[in-house]
Parts: C-alpha cells; structure tokens; sequence
C-alpha cells in the first residue's frame, strides 16, 4: 500500500510542477524546458536554507521567487530579444545548472537529521500511519491550491493572461502589454515549479544537481493525460484535470516498477506517449472530416470516461493479481537490492555481493529471493524503487552507491539497511562514527587512499616532480577524494599538483591534453565517475604523450593504467554479503560498526611500461598483487581476511 | 476640436535592400473631433501602414503623431489603447476563439484599464453585455456562454465591432473590416458600424476597397499613392461625387505617372 499512497502524494507534490506547465503550455502554446533547470533550483535554495536552520515552510516563498526569477530571465529573453520560445529555455536551463551548482556548493544536500514538511507532519500526527498522515494533509493542500489556481485564472487578471495565450493581437488593441503578461505568467509558472522542486527535496531527503531532467516531458504527460480524461471548458475542470493527471502518471511509473518494467524504458513510454497525444489533438483537431473523427466528437466524453474507467479497472486488475505473497514465503528471506546506473563500480559491487552470498549458502530462487532493480541514472528514481522494494515485503535492503543509499535511510526506518560502495556515509548523515549510526543502518564504506598512491609515485620517480589531476567536482565523492589528495600531498612537498575540473565525460580528453600541455610526469587519478566513464580518453593522451596514468581505481589496470592503488567494488560486494548475512540471522544492524573496505589491491601494468619504457623497481614487483602482462590480467581470488583466517586455521 | 494631428509621417520598409518601399512620405493629416474619415487608395498606397502607425503597431522612421494633443509618436500599440479601439481585416484577429463572447466582452470593457485579480464578470455585467449583444440584432444575447470559435465570421467581426466601442474610444481604426465578409454579412457589419458612430458620436477612421462604403459614410475622404495623400474630399465635395469621378481621379493619376491600360484595368476591377 506504501507504494500506492507514496505515488499518489509524489503526484500531489508533481502537481504545482504540472500547474505550472499548464500555463505555460496550455494558456501560452510556450512549452517551457527551463523548469527542468528549476525544479533543481527550488530544490536547492530549499535544501541550503534549511540546512541553514530556516522553518521548512518559509524556504517555500523563497524557492517560488527563486524560480520565479529564472522564468522572469526565459520570458525577458524570449520576448524582449525575441529568442525562439525552445532555445530561451534551453538556455535558460543550460545557465541554471551552474546556478544551482553554486546554490548548493555541492552536488548534493542531504536533509536527513533537517526538519523537512515531513518531519513536521510527522510531529502532528495523530498517530496514523505516516505515509497516509501525509496523504491526508496533502489533498487538503492540493484542494485549496485547485481553488486558488482556478479563481485566479477566472479573476479579470487571470481571464487576461488566458487571452494574451489565445489571442495576443486582440488582448493587445486592449490596451495589454503581452511582453509583460507573457513574463508574468512564465515568471508565476516557474515559481510553482520552483516549490514543486522545494517539496519533492523535502519529501526524499535530499536535493541533487540531477534531479530535475526530464521534468518537463513528465509534466507535459501530466497535463495531456488530465485533458484526455476530462476535457471540458470549465477551467476548474481543466486544473483538476492537470492534477489528477499528475497524480496519474506516478501511479503508472509505480505501476510499472511493480510489474517489474525497466525504468529505462519508462522514459521512451512516456516520451512516445506524449508524441501520441500530440499527434492525435491535430488530428481531432481537422472537425467533421471523416467519419471516424465524427464518431469520435460526438462521442467524445463517453470515449474519455472509457479511457478514464479502463485505466482503473487495469491497475486495480494488477495490483491485485501481482500482491505480494508474504505469509507463503515467511521462511524465505527477501533480499531487495537497488542499484543506482549501470557503471562497472555497480556491477561489480554486485557480482561480489552474488558471489559471495552464494558461497555463504544462499542459493537466489531457493532458498533466498533477491529482488534487484536499477535506477538507470535517475536521482529522484530511487526513492519510488524504495517504496517499491518496501512494498514488496524484504526483510533487508542493500543499495550500491551514495544516491541510492540516501533513498534508502530517508526512507526506510523498519526494515535493516545495508549499504555497499559509499564514499562516505557520514557525509550523508548515515551516522556520525563506524559504532555511532542509524539503529537500521550499516554498511560498507570507503575512499581511495591518495597516500598510498603518491607514496608509490615517489618510489617510482625520484625528486621534484609535477603531477596532473583532473575531476568533475559536481559529484559528492569526488570533493572527498580531492580532499583526500591534497591532504597526502602535504608530505609530499617535492610534488606540484595541476588540476583541470570537468564536467561530462566529453571534456575529458582536452582536459587530459591540457594537463599534458603543462608538462606533468605523470596524471593520478582519484576515484570520480566522470573520469571514470572516459578513462580511454585519459589513456590516449598518456600514450601519445607516454605520461603514465596511476590510478585509485584497482579495476581498470587492464584497460592502459600503469599502476593502480585502491579497492575494487568487488569486495564491496561481499562484505555487504556477509553483513546481510549477519542480519537475516537477526543480528541488529545498529549495532554492527560501519566496515571500511577489507583488502586494497595493488596492480601494475608492465605492457604500459614497456610502451611508455618505464621500469619498475624490484619493491615494486614484488608487493604488486595484480600484474598486467602480455595481455592478460594475473591476480589472486579476491577473500576477505575472515575467511581466509578460517582457511589457515582449518589448514 | 483637433482629435488626431499627424506631421511629416514617413516610413520606409526594408531600407536599402531590394525591396525597399517608401509606405508614408512625409503624410500630414489633421482630423477633428467627431470626423467619419475613409481611406482609399491603390495596394501597397500606405493607407494600412498609416492606421498602423495611428494605431502603435508601426513605429515611423519621421515625424509625430498626437492624439488629443499628447504626443504618441513612439508609444507601442498597447499604451495608446486607452484611446483607440480597432476592428481588422481579418474576423479571426479581433477576438479569443477559445474564451467566452462574455470572457471575451469582459477584455474589450476593461480596454485601457488596470486589470486587478478581481472576479468582475458576475451577473450584473453579464445582464449588461447581454443588452448590448442584442443591440447588434443577431441573436447572441442567449449566447454569451458560447466559445468565440463557434460563431460565424460575421458575427465575430459584429462583436469585435461591438467589443470596439463598449468602452467609448477616443478614435475608432476599422481596417477594411467587410473585406472578408460575404456581401450580405458586409452590409450588416457596415449598418452596425455607421449606428455606433452616429451613437457614440466617434471619431473614426476606415480603410476600405470599396468605393461605395467611401462614398456612403463618412464626412471626409482622403486618397492615396505611393504613400502620400493625393485627395481630400470634404463632405460637401462627397456629395456631389459619383464613383465615376473617384475613377477618373485614378485616371488621372495615370496620366501623372504613367499607369498601364492594365493597372487601370486591375482598377476598376478593384473598386467596381
């Protein structure tokens, strides 16, 4: 039920999003893609201010204004300087992303130990279940906002901005500014946006710099699906409308993660469905031609309530067909696994977690059930695949990564939570110490070691020496990592550090040549996505210009790295395997320490060297434990030392 | 009393390329209070580009417009709205097909003024638009609820002319407004229009292509060619021309710039 009524709520809370296209959308034929950018701004302003210690209710105005003023500059361009309605946009939100940036200083804000609106709810309730507690508040919210919304839009004022979208030569010879009122309403349109992104912050813990992609076809879906199911004149009908279809479109995304669909290819639905819809007005559009378009006219409202009552009868059909089966499967243990992309740092935690469940005994589909589902890069993703996990009853939630880690204890309280492959736990207020944590929580954690790294440079290159490092500091880990490197290099004094900043893997290969260009000895290279991603680009600069790449990342020595220093994910993986071992055994998790990854691999490369004719000394060599050599990868089984001191006392 | 006073108007489109046109040479105009004043004049004369320079759509290259003696010259079209109303060409420009006659009234009666978030289209002014709706004598006093798409060119251009004078205009600009009507439609448009001048008392200024319409309203009638004015008929004059004489004056425009058989022919095409 969690599911469901969390859904709905997103849609309430999507609705003032949606509001705000259907003004800009419906009332100005002015489909306005700068909300992608603001909806992240209102969500950041909010997150900053309330971290700042503001009440979660005053942040609201202030992320309307925020919003607001973005619209204001889409409008001014797109009116004053008569810029094509799409591209002001476009620009508008291409600008934002580096506001919002600076907004939040990071990429980031958890709002977890914050008061949010939720945790204010919370403290009122009467003591109903939270979720429906929410709900309730909620639609007596949105109810007054439907009034407030459509008397406006009825007002002299209101009547004004609808002629100005319908008629902008006519409400002109009435005297009206239709510079102004377009800046208006696109103004009040992005600060509804802007308090739609200030809520969602609220309600999922969080605010991140990604947030916001892709709001403006999820909300152009919202107001095409609340016009096909009641399409009247009366612009109360019409905001209902946009409401419901908000509330609509979360049901069917919650839907179609609970019929176990790819969210992957929920954006390529919802983008087609909209096409659809789009293509379909012009065509009923052409009146009386054709008998079909006729039949269709005249019929029409019965066509729309048979749409609206098939959908329902639908996802009722499915929600009751596909319920949890809980009482049969008591004895089975539900493990839910959520992955936040599909990177190799993702996979591999979850090959290690596979593995070495299964050398613990758990055999997936006999004796265990693994649920495992991937939120395909989308932030705001994770926290409806957490309703979904919760939803189908695990006795234990594993997210990989820092994002889907804070979907998870945001939301999660009952249920035991164990997370693999975070940088840094503390950073996102899982706890304040390895012992001191979330009664629900533990995991495992860690950052690459930067020490270890330039310590191993020094060995391998004597005296003064410049070094380059290049990063995207819009990810949360990588401010870590970097903190991390500069920390190391102050017992390195003889080392000159070069940074160049990036933020898409595109921009890597220049970054690397211009790095190359101040003429460092070598790049090393802290654990960040981005970089990550595009690491071929690092290695063809490091082979045109035989500058050898060492690495915090133990994964990638094959792929052109001369020598690596760091954790494979892998072994994230399996320490989350024995952790959720230790709980499903009914061990509290609150009481079990965080873990820092348990083994450090150390590789070296020597198809790189003999490229870049580096030799590498004999110390070296000896204490490397993956070698690169003709081509093929040697390294050792990766076990944890529990085991293998298990293995030696057996022995 | 001098409603509209006009100096030294000149515009020119698309200077220095090609196409460049002279729309308004140097046009001075002076119109009083209460004058029914039609423009004719052969395509691409001026007389659109003069009533959108009056009216604030075009901004001229020289001289200076004054309504009732203020100085509008460069004020854009929605700022002198307070004084002037305007009926187009085209019936679709002159109302919002998707709001109400009612929705659509409520923006003509509020022309030139501040609109707060107030809830005005309540019953009383409903009963009022609707006595005004039956003035025009086409049945949609009972339709005020009804789209503005849902109704006939026509009666589109009559509420747009209604909508023109709801709330008395200083200066009324119809621009060829029955070009696009069928002729039976035309002549209800054209009796609606003279009743709300006479009514109203107003200053009024039409385009037309129809020499007859010149001929029949108004008090004073001016001509233009290639963006000057080459007559001015006042009323006494109008009423002993016929559309003859208007033709011969095309004639002799002719004979000044040598005009083709043919053009004279496209003419009379024109205004017979």
């Amino acid at each position: 039920m969690e599911l469901w009524i969390g859904a709905v709520n997103l849609g309430f809370l999507y609705a003032f999003m949606a509001i705000g296209t259907y003004i800009t959308y419906k009332l100005y034929s002015f489909p306005d893609i700068t909300i992608d950018g603001t909806f992240t701004t209102g969500a950041a302003t909010a997150s900053i201010l309330i971290v700042n210690g503001w009440n979660p209710l005053t942040v609201l105005p202030v992320a309307f204004l925020v919003g607001s003023l973005a619209g204001f500059i889409t409008g001014f361009i797109h009116t004053r300087f008569r810029i094509e309605g799409l591209l002001a946009g476009i620009l508008v939100m291409t600008g934002l992303y580096s506001v919002n940036l600076h907004i939040m200083g990071k990429s980031n804000i958890p709002l977890l130990n914050d008061p949010t609106f939720v945790s204010l709810l919370a403290f009122y309730n009467p003591g109903l279940n939270p979720e429906f507690w929410n709900f309730l508040v909620l639609i007596t919210t949105i109810v007054l906002f439907w009034m407030v919304v459509s008397l406006f839009l009825r007002t002299d004022f209101g009547l004004t901005m609808r002629s100005t979208g319908n008629n902008p030569v006519m409400i002109a010879a009435q005297g009206v500014s239709v510079v102004r009122n377009k800046i208006f309403g696109i103004s009040l349109a992005n600060g509804l946006v802007g308090i739609s992104g200030a809520l969602i912050a609220q309600y999922q813990g969080f605010a991140d710099i990604g947030m916001g992609i892709g709001s403006i076809i999820f909300s152009l879906a919202s107001v095409i699906i609340g016009e096909a199911i009641l399409h009247s004149r009366s612009i109360f009908i019409q905001v209902l409308g946009v409401i419901l279809g908000s509330v609509i479109f979360r049901l069917a995304v919650a839907l179609a993660l609970y019929l176990g669909m790819n969210p992957n290819d929920l954006k390529i639905l919802t983008a087609l469905f909209v096409l659809a819809t789009l293509i379909t007005t012009q065509f009923f559009r052409k009146k009386h031609e054709g008998r079909f378009t006729r039949m269709f006219h005249h019929h029409a409202r019965i066509f729309r309530w048979s749409f609206l009552i098939l959908f329902v009868l639908l996802f009722v059909f499915f929600v009751v067909k596909n319920r949890p089966k809980k009482e049969n499967d008591a004895h089975r243990p539900r493990i839910g696994l959520l992955l936040a992309n599909q990177s190799s740092l993702m996979t591999n935690t979850r090959n290690g977690f596979y593995d070495e469940l299964r050398k613990l005994d758990y055999r997936p589909g006999e004796n265990c059930e693994i649920i495992e589902l991937n939120a395909e890069g989308d932030i705001p993703m994770n926290r409806t695949m957490v309703d979904h996990l919760v939803s189908a009853g695990v006795d234990v939630l594993v997210p990989v990564s820092t994002a889907s880690t804070q979907a998870a204890i945001t939301k999660v309280k009952e249920i035991p939570v164990v997370f693999a492959t975070v940088a840094n736990p503390f950073s996102i207020q899982a706890g304040f110490s390895d012992s001191n944590h979330l009664p629900n929580v533990t995991g495992v954690y860690g950052s690459a070691p930067s020490y270890e790294l330039l310590k191993l440079f020094t060995m391998m290159k004597h005296g003064k020496q410049k070094i380059g490092t290049l990063y995207n500091p819009a990810f949360p880990n990588t401010k870590v990592n970097l903190a991390d490197l500069h920390k190391a290099l102050k017992s390195y004094p003889q080392l000159e550090l070069s940074e160049v900043s990036v933020s898409g893997t595109s921009e890597v290969y220049q970054a690397a040549q211009s790095l190359a260009a101040k003429g460092i000895s070598a790049f090393i290279l802290i654990n960040d996505l981005t970089v990550f991603n595009a690491l071929e680009s690092v290695i063809r600069v490091s082979r045109a210009q035989k500058i050898p790449v060492y690495s915090n990342d133990a994964e990638r020595l094959q792929d052109g790295v001369l020598l690596v220093y760091g954790y494979e994910y892998y072994v994230s993986g399996m320490q989350a395997a024995h952790l959720v071992d230790r709980v499903l055994k009914g061990e509290n998790p609150g009481k079990i320490p965080f873990e820092r990854f348990k083994i450090t691999s150390f590789g070296i490369n020597y198809d790189m060297a003999d490229q870049l004719g580096v030799i590498f000394p004999d110390s070296i060599r000896k204490a490397a434990t993956i070698t690169f050599i003709h081509n093929k990868l040697n390294k050792q089984p990766l076990v944890l030392p529990e085991d293998r001191e298990i293995q030696t006392k057996t022995h | 009393m001098t409603m509209i006073e006009i100096a030294g108007l000149t515009k020119l489109f698309n200077a220095g390329s090609l196409d460049e046109v002279l729309a308004l040479d140097d046009v001075c105009l002076e119109i009083r209070e209460h004058d029914f004043l039609t423009v004719i004049g052969t395509n691409g004369s001026g007389k659109s580009t003069l009533l959108n320079v009056i009216a604030g759509n075009i901004i001229p290259d020289k001289g200076i417009i004054r309504i009732k003696g203020k100085e509008v010259t460069r004020h854009p079209d929605f700022k002198r709205a307070k004084y002037i109303a305007r009926v187009f060409q085209n019936p679709f420009q002159g109302t919002a097909p998707d709001m109400t006659i009612a929705e659509n009234l409520l923006m003509a009666w509020l022309r030139g003024k501040h609109r707060w978030p107030l809830l005005s289209l309540n019953r009383k002014i409903k009963s009022f638009f609707r006595d005004q709706l039956a003035s025009l004598d086409m049945d949609l006093e009972k339709r005020l609820e009804n789209v503005m798409g849902t109704l006939s060119g026509g009666q589109r251009q009559a509420v747009t002319l209604l909508m023109a004078v709801l709330q008395t205009p200083d200066v009324l600009l119809l621009d060829e407004h029955t070009a696009a009507l069928d002729p039976k439609t035309a002549a209800q448009v054209i009796r609606l229009t003279r009743k709300f001048v006479e009514e109203h008392h107003l200053t009024a200024i039409m385009v037309t292509h129809s020499m007859n319409q010149a001929l029949e309203l108004g008090n004073r009638t001016i001509m233009m060619h290639h963006g000057r004015i080459i007559d001015d008929i006042s009323s006494e004059e109008k009423k002993k021309l016929t559309i003859d004489d208007f033709l011969n004056k095309f004639e002799d425009i002719r004979k000044q710039e040598k005009l083709t058989p043919e053009l004279i022919g496209r003419l009379k095409a024109l205004y017979c």
